[in-house]
């Protein structure tokens, strides 16, 4: 037998669905203003959620700090930074000095060099990608990324080249992938719409049974 | 007591029910009523602890249960045994040393019965002396979690039976461990006896056990069931009828899934007017105990019998071995003379029996994985690098500028020139510090031009970071044309809520709170609260009062956001959109459609450059434009290189496949 | 109510009604679908996970539960509930990991509901669902951590990805784990195409419920996505039709 939380939660979010989403539809001055209140709400309780990840993720560090784990020091580094940025942003705000340092100058280039790693990773499966999956698909997607990047580029010798390469580009972009995006798009849609609904009739319950 | 849930539509019914609501198929072995349970397990239950239930009958548990009541009384009324209580208590070997006086009278019955019948014990007990000293160990021994097979009836005991056998026949059960009869059901000192743990330490294996049968086991008919996670007849096949139809298979609402059931059905099961003659598939046929129980161990002469050689009982001769006993499948002594099943059951057992012989079929073990040198990541990270470097530190290569310019730029460049200039553009940086690189250079040309232009910059951001970047370049770009916080430019800072909050936002931007970045001072000295404070945006009351909206995103699923949540807010007021190479493919059709919802489009580092070209301001995207053209073609021939060894790879198979032609 | 409030209503209401009535009658009338290698694949690499006692992990995305982001958020906790049945067998319980704080306590609803069917509830653990990082490419930098302290063999990948999603992806890879990747990002499914051995192109996360047999509706509501979409083709094609022969203007 079901336990009554279940059904008291199955309720709770399909009517706050029910009533989002009717309110796009009808233009009722009370459910407007629930509508706005629940959305309101949302956002409050994703930032509540925010800080109670971060919990989360403290908790876990320093459980494998207590548990002298494999990485631990890199853990105790991890609630240390943390612990230094959150009171310097709380107890200074965000556009202090310190802060902004922090930022300018340990998460802006870290995060710039894992953009970096990306085009590694990108160019390194490229190299793969014919070799371990050697198909049509593969090879015409490798041939689209070839042309795309080419392109753009541009031509040191034969610089002629370039403008056909250009045009060959802007014609694969604006026809060939702008109609398989819209496609695709339509596609997405059509599942987001769904995977709500299933919410909204709690036959799928992500908070649990 | 807790629902039944029924084996063949896996729907929960009440605990006094005996037909499955659902589909009618039997829940407790005929001959057992709800209220007929014993009232020692009624107790268990009743406290809500999975304990093993009792054994179905055999014939040989029959017999037990046929002699004299005073002799075998079994535990107290409403009072767990003590082997329940005490199961899985922390030391199984103290614990094994008091037998109960009822499971000891069982026993001494036991072995009369084996007596009798030449040694041999019934089914599921193992023949084998008992060592001097050995007890039983409750805790030591746990029953496999069943075997659940859709279609096979299912007794309150958590036992399978075939279909039409559900009394006697044999119990579908998983590999038996000691202390788990032919019933499936774990019975405490009727398997082999691993006895008492020897001094040292517990294997790791052991001790797990021995920290799992803390806790009593979980009933086996409680046990839920799971189906596969890919079913290929789900995928390629029709299921077979009354397979795994209900709410809660469903996954529907209760009230769907009553509404399911009644469609499905269209009568009332209960009558079962459709029940085909009973057929026997070949398999169950092979299975059906066909006479009276034979001994599997061959007993020759004694001559004949190989010197035990190690062990207590070395120098003998004529030991029984324990493992034939343990390992042979025998048949049941007796069994039920006439199997009724339907064509569904017949199905069913046939389902079965594939699912048997799959789960015999041995998952292939993973290739072991080793360590490999990233060789290929390392060469590529190398080049790259390299070819980025080399046009910042030597100046070399110098390519020529884009010999197009992309026909969007110019409605771009006009769109700016003529945004109003008493209105405040609302810019948002909407991009990680990662991206910081290329989206800077590429917007870098358009926030030239407005700052030209001497159009007033509100600056907002999804993004928790957003408002750092934005006041790093405004800063930076602002410098060049006198602007500052307050004068030519505000940070309204960060916008929380992604999607929902730019809804909120579009719908009425003051009542969303944001705390602003770097906010200026009042005229009187003290700190603004508000960004909403600073004099340039007092004619903003709604989004539609922007002169312009300027989404720069990384993303195209949040540049998409801000074109589909704030579009039915804005009025005439223009959106443009800056955005990398890669977001223009998905962001197009808004730009290109008979009724565009987006004005402006700028992407890319080439477009940026062209840009810059267009106002005669070298910036940033110049200093790119070497190394990014390098490295685009570093990129272009490391992976074409990567096409050699898979063409080579293909040219040997086709010579192979030729040769084995030949 | 505007027309097209009332027609964006109506939608909605076909949308419901088809869901429901093709669940009803998947029982006489089951569907057939497409193969999916990936998901062929899924099976037997979370069975070999659970043999050989390795960890599944499960990655939901940089995405929030706000937004259009939700949708393949509550995609991938749909096929999470799949997997986390199927790995309760294991002694180590997948191991989930997200960049918003929402999706890690749903990731943990979720899986502590998966135990609770099991009657496995005691092996359950608040670590099971964990936020590695609040941003995306800080999300990005832990997930390799994730995976080889948790010596994981199995790397899912199912919810909203931007770039980063290559990253995290290439992680799994370096390991030589079973990858599998699927978000609704169409620039990031051409970053996984190329970057996870298992991709899901296009709409295919949205299909994880009804291949992994999470019941009918999921299976309902792929078929109502299809014939929704044969619906949109056709108007497409015949509205393309009038207009070019200059039947409509």
């Amino acid at each position: 037998m079901k336990r009554a939380s279940t059904y008291l939660l199955a309720f709770i979010a399909g009517a706050a669905g029910v009533i989002v989403l009717l309110s796009y539809f009808l233009d009722l001055p009370y459910l407007s203003d629930i509508s706005q209140w629940l959305k309101q709400t949302a956002v409050l309780l994703s930032a509540a959620a925010l800080l109670i990840g971060l919990l989360n993720l403290v908790g876990v560090h320093l459980g494998k700090i207590g548990g002298q784990e494999k990485g631990w020091a890199y853990s105790a580094l991890l609630v240390v930074m943390l612990a230094v940025t959150f009171t310097l942003g709380m107890l200074f705000g965000l556009d202090n000095r310190a802060v902004v340092s922090l930022f300018r100058y340990v998460q802006l280039p870290v995060e710039a060099t894992l953009i970096a790693l990306l085009a590694v990773s990108l160019t390194a499966a490229g190299y793969r990608l014919i070799a371990r999956r050697p198909n049509l698909f593969n090879i015409a997607f490798m041939v689209s990324a070839v042309v795309f990047i080419l392109g753009s580029a541009p031509w040191l010798i034969l610089p002629g080249l370039a403008e056909p390469f250009g045009i060959l580009r802007t014609w694969l972009a604006e026809v060939w992938a702008v109609g398989g995006a819209r496609g695709l798009l339509l596609g997405v849609a059509l599942g987001s719409i769904t995977a709500g609904l299933r919410v909204l009739l709690a036959t799928d319950r992500p908070y649990g049974d | 007591m807790a629902d039944l849930r029924c084996p063949n539509c896996g729907r929960l019914n009440s605990p006094d029910t005996q037909l499955c609501d659902e589909c009618g198929t039997r829940l407790m072995a005929e001959g057992v009523h709800p209220g007929e349970v014993p009232d020692w397990l009624a107790a268990i239950r009743a406290e809500g602890e999975p304990v093993a239930p009792p054994p179905p009958s055999s014939d040989w548990l029959s017999q037990l249960r046929e002699a004299d009541d005073s002799s075998q009384t079994g535990p107290p009324a409403g009072e767990p045994p003590s082997w329940v209580q005490g199961a899985g208590l922390a030391d199984a070997a103290g614990e094994g040393e008091q037998v109960p006086d009822w499971l000891a009278r069982v026993r001494e019955r036991q072995a009369e019965e084996a007596e009798a019948t030449g040694g041999e014990m019934p089914l599921g007990v193992p023949n084998l002396p008992e060592p001097a000293g050995s007890q039983p160990h409750e805790s030591d021994s746990r029953p496999l979690p069943p075997l659940e097979l859709p279609g096979l009836d299912e007794t309150d005991s958590g036992v399978f039976y075939p279909p039409g056998s559900p009394k006697a026949g044999h119990p579908v059960t998983g590999v038996r461990e000691p202390g788990v009869t032919d019933s499936g059901a774990f019975h405490p000192g009727s398997g082999v006896d691993l006895g008492a743990p020897a001094a040292g330490p517990t294997p790791s294996w052991l001790g797990q056990l021995e920290a799992e049968g803390a806790q009593p086991p979980p009933s086996l008919g409680a046990m839920p069931h799971i189906p596969a996670l890919v079913k290929d007849s789900d995928l390629t096949g029709p299921q077979l009828p009354g397979d795994d139809f209900s709410a809660e298979a469903l996954s529907l609402p209760e009230w769907l899934g009553q509404l399911g059931s009644e469609a499905a059905t269209g009568e009332p099961v209960e009558g079962r007017p459709d029940l085909a003659p009973a057929t026997l598939p070949a398999w169950l046929e092979a299975m059906r105990p066909v006479d009276a129980f034979r001994s599997s161990v061959e007993i020759g002469p004694e001559e004949e019998q190989a010197v035990e050689a190690a062990g207590p009982l070395a120098g003998l001769r004529g030991v029984l071995l324990a493992e034939p006993v343990v390992a042979i499948p025998r048949m049941a002594s007796s069994g039920p003379a006439h199997l009724e099943s339907n064509e569904r059951q017949y199905a069913q057992a046939e389902l079965m029996h594939r699912l048997v012989e799959e789960e015999q079929r041995e998952v292939s073990p993973a290739a072991p994985r080793s360590r490999r040198v990233p060789i290929v990541r390392w060469l590529a990270a190398g080049i790259l690098l390299a070819a980025a470097a080399l046009p910042t530190v030597l100046g070399v290569p110098v390519f020529p500028l884009p010999p197009t310019v992309p026909l969007e730029l110019d409605p771009l460049v006009n769109l700016i020139a003529a945004a109003p200039a008493n209105r405040p553009a609302l810019v948002v940086f909407d991009f990680e510090p990662g991206h910081a690189g290329e989206m800077q250079a590429v917007a870098e040309p358009m926030l030239e031009q407005m700052m030209q232009q001497g159009l007033a910059i509100a600056a907002l951001s999804t993004l928790p970071t957003g408002a750092l970047l934005a006041d790093q370049q405004l800063t930076a770009l602002g410098a060049n044309y006198g602007y500052s916080s307050g004068q030519g430019y505000v940070n309204l800072g960060y916008l929380p809520g992604g999607s929902t909050g730019i809804q909120l936002w579009s719908q009425d931007p003051l009542a969303v709170p944001v705390s602003g970045y770097a906010l200026p001072s009042a005229p009187d000295g003290t700190p603004l609260s508000s960004p909403w404070q600073v004099p340039m945006l007092a004619g903003v009351d709604e989004a539609a009062d922007f002169g312009m909206v300027v989404v720069i995103s990384s993303s195209a699923e949040t540049a998409r956001g801000w074109v589909e949540q704030t579009g039915p807010w804005l009025g005439a007021t223009p959106l443009v959109l800056v955005m990398t190479t890669g977001a223009d493919p998905v962001l197009r059709p808004y730009y290109e459609a008979q009724n565009p919802q987006v004005d402006g489009m700028l992407s890319g580092l080439p477009t940026a450059l062209s840009y810059s070209m267009r106002l005669g301001r070298p910036g940033s995207a110049f200093g790119l434009w070497n190394a990014f053209g390098l490295t685009a073609w570093a990129a272009v021939v490391f992976m074409l290189l990567g096409w050699v060894p898979a063409f080579g790879a293909w040219v040997n198979q086709q010579r192979k496949l030729r040769g084995s032609q030949r | 109510m505007t027309v097209l409030g009332g027609l964006g209503l109506f939608l909605v209401l076909i949308f419901v009604f088809l869901m429901i009535a093709l669940a009803l009658v998947e029982r006489r009338w089951p569907a057939r679908f497409r193969s999916i290698p990936a998901f062929d694949a899924l099976g037997g690499a979370t069975e070999r996970a659970v043999e050989a006692g390795e960890r599944v992990h499960f990655s939901l995305g940089t995405g929030t539960l706000l937004g259009s982001e939700t949708g393949p958020a509550l995609a991938g906790l749909s096929m999470l509930t799949r997997v986390a049945e199927a790995a309760t067998m294991s002694d180590r319980p997948p191991v989930v990991t997200a960049a918003d704080g929402a999706l890690v306590i749903l990731a943990q609803d979720t899986i502590r509901s998966a135990y609770r069917r099991v009657r496995a509830a005691d092996r359950y653990h608040a670590s099971s669902g964990r936020l590695v990082g609040a941003t995306p490419l800080s999300y990005a930098a832990g997930v390799p951590a994730v995976l080889n302290d948790e010596d994981a063999s199995v790397h899912l990948m199912l919810g909203r990805f931007g770039v980063e999603g290559a990253l995290v992806a290439d992680a799994g890879q370096r390991k030589q784990t079973f990858t599998l990747g699927g978000t609704q990002d169409i620039q990031s499914q051409a970053l996984l195409y190329a970057t996870v051995e298992n991709p899901l192109i296009g709409e295919d996360v949205f299909a994880g419920g009804a291949y992994l047999n999470a019941g009918s509706m999921h299976r309902g509501s792929l078929r109502t996505q299809d014939l929704v979409r044969v619906l949109i083709v056709a108007g497409v094609l015949i509205g393309t039709l009038l207009k070019t022969f200059g039947v409509i203007p």
